[in-house]
């Protein structure tokens, strides 16, 4: 056979589900289709996850508010000095791209300082919000790309009407589709680098006078591209077209010589095996960003702080042991138990679960510091911080969290505790992500 | 008791040696029905390989302490002459519970014992953050004071893996060291003991020995309203081909059904930081809601979404601070596309399309935090060939009444079905 380094599969949106009733007794389960049962399976890449989304925090006006511009001191950002939002690290389903959307209000004034005149004057109307996403591979090669939405201005002078619901009217929709490492559509060799579950760093910024009411980051199946060689990836591995239809294989690829071994029951469970490894929902991620909260001149959002010897709640609520009835986050509810063995429990549900947390701590050397997410009072998951340096990084951790066992159940709430030691810690985000796979950046 | 293997309460299908002192700990009630060699108040296996497992494993036991109780051995596995050992679940010298391994401490609870009956659960697993092969696992443990229903100690160790020999032995409610007898015995002969071959997560711990949670019974939601339409036949299932047998049509069957939406995350998940209390955002912010002018909408609420493929409704829930005796109701709106938008870019926008769901309440006279759950609101997805507006949704928040903050909510995607007429 000859030698085919690279097999690159197109995803469909709305891939069908096979029907249930081919597999009724007694039929049995014949060929072709361990690569279109394999596929049917694809169904959950339809799942576009969110990756990262920011809105407003809750506040009760924007940070560029509608204040005039000309003040002794500055009242409005300035127009180009992005100032970061909100910050995410996700391990990117495999076979999907990213899309961008951003929904705002016309943008605000920005300012200048006019160190002559001794004040911050006019620098025009406008603004822009971006996200940055870094791509990394279990082989630490990186990529980048980033993708940036301009508003427009809401006027003049940058000040929003005070009709009541003009906002309403105003809103703008941006959008951007096909948001991948750059050279990966122009060559497979390329694309094989990020279509297995490439870690994504995602920072998501403002510029000048921009109001987003709400931006949101999702996955998008595309296609996949894997080398040949490769056996170990998911379903979207698997490949298409003419399959050998005589002999069952139950080998793995033979090192280096590229013969098509992907397929036959080793290669159907290894990836049904794989997916339930992987595949699941996008959970949470927070930003300590609110637009009430942030300064005009800060450049990044202003942390959550900590105190040493303290236990906090760092999104929402003041309680700092799990509490039903408190604030918190959501899971999603779906049926699942222990994976791997759906027949161990009945009537409750836990999921693997990554956890990252971004911070770091205040002068006192030796700080340490634990963040826990809760979702009952018997199901936690601990990220231990330690050391921690003074600037900030990610700490991550894996474990189970207790999960509704059906979409209206309403049992788990996720709550967000970090307790310092020995002195004070700032905490900007953080994110929970279905699965315990090893992750090509912690 | 969750479910089992047959009809043997605690035996799953990673169960390898199950014991209950009802029935003599020594007894395997376990699919195995390997019995021990009684001894004492438990039994041993030598030369016991099942019990040589240094991969993901549960060890699982309940018993009575005395007050300060030492070295009473739960379960172990290890040489005959003490010097080595898989591990050992027991008090150490001092009176606390600890689990150890090749001699050291992988784990150890946080007070002495008491004349109490104790829970205690071992699960172990690999680390995927692995740096190398001091942390290449992970160790969960729950010690529980059954006495007085408190948790005593629930966290994770990082270690490394154990080593292990399959010529040693396995002992429960004891140490079986050959000639020199059956030592570190407990006092009391444990309730049960259970060996596993795979890792237990807390929650399954708690479910099969602790407290279960209350059944999840359902909510009085119903009315089901989105038609499901036949599928086709696409996957060639019932071909002719090289894949026969039960054994195939059984796992694919399970793993399509299990997969389909696994991914599916929620659509809307916040807490909010600087939650603001309704009516004190600024009022070119607010709507009135489409055909009801009793409820207000407000922008800072408003979020567009992707929405999975074959999701038909969201389960919408939120949490309130409110105070007063007022009464209240809080909506969630999902809508095609924003109401008062006239115009996308240079295309008139589509008729507006609007589902609702709702909660009321009243509040009493001082604060109160408390989660509602708004049900199931149907999905309107953008269908119009509009570029990144095709299956997206608006979902926003409406309010009626005041005194209350949003401080939290969630809208998770579903899929509902019309009774009758289904292709399967």
């Amino acid at each position: 056979m000859t030698d085919t380094p690279y097999k690159q599969t197109f995803l469909g949106l709305d891939f069908e589900a096979p029907s249930s009733l081919a597999l009724a007794h007694p039929s049995a389960l014949l060929r072709p289709p361990v690569t279109r049962q394999a596929r049917a399976q694809d169904t959950a890449l339809a799942g576009r996850r969110i990756i990262v989304q920011r809105q407003m925090g809750g506040s009760a006006d924007w940070l560029t508010d509608s204040s005039a511009t000309g003040g002794g001191s500055q009242g409005h950002p300035d127009s180009e000095t992005w100032r970061i939002i909100a910050r995410a690290r996700v391990d990117q389903q495999a076979g999907t791209i990213l899309e961008a959307r951003a929904l705002c209000v016309p943008a605000g004034a920005t300012e200048y300082d006019n160190t002559a005149g001794g004040t911050w004057d006019p620098d025009g109307v406008g603004g822009q919000t971006r996200v940055s996403l870094t791509w990394t591979n279990a082989a630490a090669q990186t990529a980048n790309e980033v993708v940036t939405f301009t508003s427009g201005p809401a006027g003049g002078d940058g000040a929003e009407d005070t009709e009541t619901g003009s906002a309403w009217a105003q809103l703008e929709h941006h959008y951007a589709a096909v948001v991948r490492p750059q050279a990966a559509p122009n060559s497979l060799s390329e694309a094989d680098k990020w279509s297995e579950w490439p870690t994504v760093d995602a920072v998501v910024a403002d510029l000048g006078g921009v109001r987003v009411v709400h931006f949101v980051l999702s996955e998008f199946p595309a296609d996949h591209v894997v080398d040949d060689a490769d056996v170990t990836s998911t379903a979207n591995g698997a490949g298409t077209g003419v399959w050998p239809v005589k002999i069952p294989q139950i080998e793995q690829a033979d090192g280096a010589t590229y013969e098509e071994h992907r397929f036959g029951t080793h290669r159907a469970l290894s990836t049904a095996a794989r997916q339930t490894a992987r595949i699941g929902p996008r959970i949470a991620n927070w930003t300590s960003y609110t637009e009430a909260d942030t300064g005009v001149a800060d450049t990044e959002a202003v942390p959550v702080n900590v105190a040493g010897g303290v236990t906090a709640r760092l999104s929402s609520g003041t309680n700092t042991v799990w509490d039903a009835t408190a604030a918190g986050w959501d899971l999603l509810g779906t049926a699942r138990a222990p994976e791997h063995l759906t027949s161990r429990v009945s009537g409750a549900g836990s999921i693997p679960v990554r956890v990252r947390v971004y911070l770091k701590r205040g002068a006192t050397v030796g700080t340490v510091g634990v963040f826990r997410v809760q979702t009952s009072t018997r199901s936690f998951v601990e990220v231990g911080c330690d050391p921690i340096g003074t600037s900030y990084a990610w700490f991550t951790a894996t474990g189970w969290l207790e999960a509704p066992v059906a979409t209206d159940d309403g049992y788990p709430v996720l709550q967000d505790f970090l307790t310092a030691t020995n002195g004070d810690i700032d905490v900007r985000a953080w994110d929970v992500t279905y699965g315990d796979f090893p992750a090509a950046l912690p | 008791m969750a479910r089992e293997q047959g009809s043997q309460a605690g035996a799953k299908e990673d169960t390898i040696f199950l014991g209950y002192d009802s029935g003599g700990l020594d007894i395997d009630v376990s699919q195995n029905m390997t019995d021990l060699t009684a001894s004492g108040n438990g039994g041993y296996e030598t030369t016991s390989a099942r019990g040589a497992i240094v991969t993901a494993r549960t060890l699982e036991a309940r018993w009575t302490a005395t007050a300060g109780e030492v070295n009473a051995g739960l379960i172990v596995h290890g040489k005959q002459d003490q010097t080595d050992y898989t591990y050992i679940l027991s008090t150490d010298g001092s009176g606390v519970i600890c689990g150890k391994a090749n001699g050291n401490p992988v784990w150890t609870s946080v007070a002495v014992v008491a004349a109490k009956e104790y829970f205690v659960s071992w699960a172990m697993r690999d680390n995927p953050d692995t740096t190398g092969a001091s942390d290449a696992m992970i160790s969960e443990y729950v010690v529980y004071n059954i006495t007085d229903t408190t948790l005593v100690a629930m966290g994770q160790e990082l270690h490394a893996t154990p080593t292990t020999d399959v010529t040693w032995d396995l002992s429960i409610a004891g140490w079986w060291t050959g000639g020199g007898g059956f030592v570190f015995q407990p006092t009391n002969a444990p309730v049960y003991a259970r060996v596993s071959t795979t890792h237990h997560p807390n929650v399954e711990v708690w479910e099969d020995w602790i407290a279960a949670r209350t059944a999840y019974a359902g909510t009085a939601a119903d009315g089901i309203v989105e038609p499901v339409g036949p599928r086709p036949i696409a996957s060639g299932l019932a071909d002719s081909g090289e894949w026969a047998g039960r054994q195939a049509w059984g796992y694919a069957a399970a793993t399509t059904k299990a997969t389909a939406p696994r991914s599916w995350s929620l659509l809307v998940n916040e807490a909010l930081t600087d939650a603001t209390a309704v009516k004190a955002e600024p009022a070119r912010w607010r709507m009135l809601a489409p055909g009801d002018a009793d409820y207000t909408l407000s922008i800072q609420w408003l979020r567009w979404v992707p929405v999975p493929a074959e999701a038909t409704h969201a389960w919408v829930r939120a949490h309130t601070s409110s105070s007063g005796v007022i009464a209240r109701s809080l909506r969630v709106y999902a809508f095609n596309r924003p109401p008062g938008l006239v115009k996308i870019g240079a295309v008139q926008s589509p008729a507006l399309i609007a589902f609702s769901a709702q909660v009321d309440w009243t509040g009493v006279a001082g604060t109160v935090e408390e989660w509602h759950e708004l049900g199931y609101v149907r999905l309107p997805k953008f269908t119009e060939a509009i570029p990144g507006w095709t299956g997206t949704v608006h979902i926003c928040l409406a309010y009626a009444g005041s005194g209350f903050t949003v401080n939290a909510w969630s809208a998770r995607p579903a899929r509902r079905f019309v009774p009758g007429g289904i292709v399967p």
